[in-house]
């Protein structure tokens, strides 16, 4: 049998199990807007874990990690500086941000802002950037999907068709399931890529170099430079990883998937148990890097660093066994899509187009909306990933710049009386503008600091300024007047 | 080097595991204390 064949069959068995599971997720349950958006509210731990689990552990983490320590060495343990630090601020605000979730029936990230700031404009904002900001992060997921596919079928596929099929797939199973489908999925997905990289983590450098110590022994030699800062990279130094450590840290659950997925825990309880043992699956995560500095060691000189992990493990092992590979990436591609699909196209129907333009439609409406939109935005991922060659991190950290700016308003509506709607109004506009500037300029790092670190800083600053200076119109969750409405928000407002 | 591992890559992995024991001390702390304004407020979690 043709290795492209039978390593094609197999990524294509398990994406078929994968989706039914998702299909399946959705018998003897009615899809209101509630339960499509927020699970109706009633996951436990273990659901709630596959769920988030599922959402960070994405083709960023599969192919763009490895690809980073292939590509620019040392500026990649960036990841594992902000890995524990996420959860610990998880630990501190999901709670409360689920606390108000089910007070209020909030079903997303721009709701918050609508209801702690009594302004449906502000929300309308905060849903254009959440939008905006993940369009990027599902082109990582199609991109990813498109090299797995190209790769496994050794080069029979092109990877545009694959990314056309695979999202077809995604947007199907998003249409049909909502994100308790996702949650399901997941449970597959995760169980694979564990196996995956744990496996490859050990069994390459092993099969290469006797063993993880010999590999890093041989890379000492080889390429000292990779391992320390700044690597194979100019400008990715010690103020960058430091800076970039603390932007994902505080700007990590502002991605509206992430933010949204806490409404979906039965308790405050479970989210608190959940940030303690979420940094453990983190582990795999270096094994992704050790396989990406092995194959820098084996096949120098690939023209993609995302490509390095499938090239070894093609190189290295049989077809099935790239097929089971293949597959398992392929679901880590789809699942997050899927979540971020759902929460974009929620996003944009409850809180940009029915308060703008449409006041008056439905939750019923918002729903079949949310549905045309993930296929929209399925469409303007597809188009981007076809003709654009960022790498997946680099795609990742442009997104997390910009959702990053949303912190001050999360956190000080949280935690403070005194921030105003035109002060957080401000400081995102400030914020988001100057993220915008120094990216499209080239000037990230600036002065050698992440660009997204310093637009916050300043977005602290100006959302502090400009409270000082105006009236306090809405002190706090318990002080706002009801500013969802039945229909609005898909259950009762207190 | 440090088990194989740079000493970089060594002091990071082993937060990954030291984090979530810190983390289970501050839930016992935090979780009766939680719980305590939750009765408060009348029972929502």
């Amino acid at each position: 049998l043709n290795p492209g064949v039978l390593a094609l069959t197999i990524i294509s068995s398990i994406v078929a199990v994968g989706s039914l599971i998702g299909f399946c997720a959705r018998f003897h349950r009615t899809m209101d807007l509630e339960q499509w958006t927020v699970g109706g509210r009633g996951f436990g731990l273990v659901l709630v874990w596959l769920l988030m689990a599922g959402e960070i552990f994405t083709t960023f983490t599969f192919l763009g990690a490895s690809g980073w320590a292939y590509s620019k060495g040392a500026p990649v343990l960036y990841i594992l500086g902000y890995s524990p630090l996420v959860y610990v601020v998880s630990f501190f605000i999901l709670p409360l941000v689920w606390e108000v979730g089910r007070k209020y029936r909030l079903q997303t990230q721009a709701d918050f802002f609508q209801v702690r700031y009594g302004s449906t404009y502000l929300g309308a904002f905060v849903a254009f950037v959440g939008v905006v900001s993940l369009i990027p992060y599902v082109q990582i997921q199609v991109t990813g999907l498109g090299l797995i596919v190209e790769i496994a079928s050794f080069g029979a596929i092109h990877r545009t068709p694959a990314m056309i099929i695979g999202f077809a797939l995604v947007a199907a199973f998003v249409f049909m399931s909502g994100v308790r489908g996702v949650a399901w999925v997941s449970i597959l997905k995760d169980l694979l890529l564990l196996l995956a990289a744990v496996f490859v983590g050990f069994a390459v450098p092993h099969i290469y170099f006797g063993g993880i110590g010999p590999m890093f022994a041989a890379l000492v030699h080889n390429r000292p430079s990779h391992l320390v800062m700044p690597g194979a990279t100019k400008d990715l130094g010690h103020a960058w990883y430091v800076t970039t450590v603390l932007l994902i840290s505080f700007g990590f659950y502002m991605w509206p998937q992430y933010f949204a997925a806490s409404f979906t825990a039965r308790s405050g309880k479970v989210l608190r148990r959940n940030a303690v043992i979420m940094p453990l699956y983190v582990i795999a995560m270096p094994l992704m890097f050790i396989v990406g500095l092995t194959a820098l060691l084996i096949l120098p000189g690939l023209s993609n660093g995302d490509l390095s992990l499938l090239t070894i493990v093609r190189q290295t092992f049989p077809a099935w066994f790239l097929g089971v590979i293949g597959g398992s990436g392929a679901l880590t591609a789809m699942v997050p899509a899927a979540i971020q699909l759902l929460t974009g196209a929620t996003l944009y129907s409850k809180n940009l187009f029915r308060p703008i333009f449409a006041p008056g439609m439905t939750d019923q409406q918002v729903a079949s909306l949310a549905k045309i939109m993930v296929l929209v935005l399925t469409g303007g991922a597809l188009v981007l990933a076809i003709y654009s060659s960022r790498s997946l991190v680099s795609l990742w950290l442009m997104g997390s710049a910009g959702v990053a700016q949303l912190f001050p308003g999360v956190v000080l509506g949280l935690f403070s009386k005194r921030v105003t709607t035109l002060g957080v109004f401000a400081g995102m506009v400030t914020g988001i503008s100057l993220v915008v500037y120094l990216m499209i300029t080239g000037r990230d790092p600036y002065f050698g600091w992440n660009a997204g670190f310093i637009a916050l800083c300043f977005n602290f600053a100006v959302t502090g300024v400009v409270s000082a200076l105006t009236r306090v119109r809405v002190l706090g969750f318990d002080e706002t007047l009801p500013v969802l409405s039945s229909s609005q928000s898909g259950g009762v407002t207190p | 080097m440090v088990l194989g591992l740079p000493f970089n890559f060594f002091w990071l992995i082993s937060w990954l595991l030291l984090t979530p024991l810190c983390m289970w001390g501050a839930y016992r702390l935090e979780e009766p204390r939680a719980l305590k304004t939750r009765r408060e407020k009348g029972g929502l979690d």
